[in-house]
């Protein structure tokens, strides 16, 4: 296992210099550079502009920028924002657990709503309740999420009054919290729960007819006994890896669904840093959008490894 | 059994997008300051905006632009994916390696977050948009070509058409990607809904398509700031986009079986 893991751990590294190497890239390919921002204000002359480049190192080489970005990254010099001069480690660090918040919370919800719906539908496929669920699921991965967040807030906040439309500010505490977060979750939810269903469900009937699960029932088996010890396991194993990686998705996701309902998190830092050019905090964001994804990668490799010995012998002789 | 519901519901919106900016009284561009911010009614089916113009021609013409984004995104991954993914299956080794890392990469970048900054920072066109979104979303198709050419390539026919002297070039362009077009043209359905999202999602932060070309994304731009008084301007655009890409998550379902 131990091996396993080192495995894993060095197929990462090189991942996270390519994400690095993309956004880097990014950043400096764009017309008028990282100083943009400065051009526009007439109380910046052009001298000002070459002493801030070379405060900045700007002017070195591009490769001696990257490396020198990349190893005070490391370091937790992520650098300042353009916009007030704070560290951009701070300002993405206190926005990260809205963000956290919001991705957690719709996913523990479309898990829940979506093993209990997949389930459903696979043992008691071509039931009534079997089709609801399938087109239920076609709709809900079809829906655009920032849309579907409008129609709710038009029909919960605008139209009902249930609940806030958006614009959580500071700290809001006990019902409030949960009153500002069922919108979004549920937005940043339904495409998630949908898509797994359809998951489930076409992995639950795969194995429910496999030939393990008949022999289970021919010794006599109770039906839960089978589902339990057999089915299940089986049929869900490979889900980890899905989860994993639609974690990370998720973070694309809750850029819309914050956007839509101003939640006070790393989406709607991310936009508001487009549109004033800070391009610091947007490389920091970016980054921190990639680790994110690689670490998630690299957990459900090791998760599947730990649930599925097999995966460890083959990759391990491979490799 | 459910094969006629996708096809036939995006001929529907198809047809919807042609014919209707072409029949309709109204221009999609015309102000009319006497009717502004209509309820929709019988004069204007899906309202007017703040500018007076009418709903149901704006979203019909932006309808059109959509679908035509969609499919050249989708036309372009799916040619992308299908060139790599070919010399992946084919040739496999060295090749085969990068080109797979190449994948893992694309396919770990923070999709939408990327699209953003690089389309505040270029100011695409609807061309250059089009490329962006293709340049990742090619990946799909590219694994989907590379595991039928690894089956195909070892077949019979394969060798026989090796042995009468076709080129490397002649083999994968006439033989053997031919026969993968069935799973590609189902992964290049999906994509199409998939690309008019992203576009849509770009267009809707007021980065994508600029107005005053209406698309479906930018219809919805300050839709949200008059949601409480003039609901139908974010109901009818995002109603269009669910259409499409209902009706083609649909196709792919029925293609696939």
């Amino acid at each position: 296992m131990g091996a396993y893991i080192l495995g894993r751990l060095l197929r990462a590294i090189p991942l996270f210099l390519g994400l690095s190497l993309i956004i880097f890239a990014l950043i400096h390919a764009a017309p008028g550079g990282p100083l943009t921002v400065y051009l526009s204000n007439p109380n910046v002359t052009p001298e000002d502009i070459a002493r801030l480049e070379r405060n900045l190192g700007l002017d070195r080489p591009l490769p001696l920028q990257y490396v020198s970005w990349l190893t005070g990254f490391m370091k937790g010099d992520w650098g300042y924002s353009y916009v007030d001069g704070r560290p951009v480690l701070d300002r993405i660090l206190e926005r990260a657990p809205a963000t956290l918040e919001l991705m957690v919370s719709a996913f523990v919800l479309a898990l829940f709503v979506a093993l209990l719906f997949g389930s459903l539908a696979a043992l008691w496929q071509g039931s009534w309740l079997d089709r609801l669920v399938s087109s239920a699921s076609i709709v809900g991965i079809s829906i655009p999420t920032f849309w579907l967040g409008l129609i709710l807030q038009l029909v919960f906040a605008v139209e009902l009054r249930w609940l806030p439309t958006a614009g959580r500010m500071g700290p809001v505490s006990g019902g409030d919290r949960i009153a500002y977060l069922v919108l979004p979750v549920l937005t940043l939810g339904l495409f998630y729960a949908a898509s797994w269903i359809r998951y489930i469900r076409a992995s639950l009937c795969e194995t429910l007819g496999k030939n393990f699960v008949r022999a289970g029932r021919a010794r006599g088996l109770s039906e839960s006994g089978v589902l339990i010890g057999h089915a299940f396991p089986s049929a869900l194993f490979p889900l980890i890896t899905v989860l994993a990686l639609d974690f990370a998705l998720l973070f694309s996701g809750a850029v819309v669904t914050e956007t839509v309902f101003a939640w006070p998190g790393m989406g709607t830092l991310l936009v508001d840093s487009v549109f004033r050019r800070d391009y610091s905090v947007l490389m920091g964001i970016l980054m921190a959008g990639s680790a994110l994804i690689v670490i998630s990668n690299l957990l459900a490799d090791i998760a599947y490894g730990a649930a599925d010995p097999r995966v460890r012998l083959v990759q391990g002789r491979t490799r | 059994m459910t094969t006629r519901y996708g096809a036939l519901a995006l001929a529907l919106v198809t047809a919807l997008a042609l014919v209707v900016p072409w029949l309709s009284p109204y221009r999609h561009d015309a102000i009319d300051l006497s009717s502004i911010k209509d309820p929709p009614g019988a004069t204007h089916w899906m309202g007017t905006d703040e500018l007076g113009r009418d709903v149901a021609t704006r979203v019909l013409t932006g309808t059109r632009l959509s679908l035509v984004i969609g499919l050249l995104g989708a036309l372009v991954a799916t040619s992308i994916g299908a060139g790599l993914g070919a010399l992946a299956g084919y040739y496999g080794g060295l090749v085969d390696a990068m080109l797979m890392r190449l994948v893992d990469l694309q396919l770990s970048v923070p999709l939408l977050p990327i699209l953003i900054v690089a389309s505040a920072l270029m100011r695409p066109s609807v061309a250059l948009l089009v490329l962006m979104v293709a340049a990742f979303a090619w990946m799909e198709p590219a694994r989907i070509t590379r595991g039928e050419l690894l089956r195909l390539k070892e077949q019979d026919f394969t060798e026989a058409a090796r042995a009468i002297g076709a080129s490397d070039a002649r083999v994968i362009i006439k033989h053997l990607l031919p026969n993968a077009l069935g799973p590609l043209s189902v992964a290049a359905t999906i994509l199409v809904g998939r690309v008019i999202v992203m576009e849509s999602v770009l267009s809707f932060l007021g980065l994508g398509v600029q107005p005053p070309e209406p698309s479906l994304g930018n219809l919805l731009y300050g839709a949200q700031a008059s949601l409480a008084t003039e609901p139908w301007l974010a109901i009818f655009p995002g109603m269009f986009i669910f259409w499409i890409v209902l009706s083609v998550n649909l196709l792919g379902d029925e293609l696939r079986q």
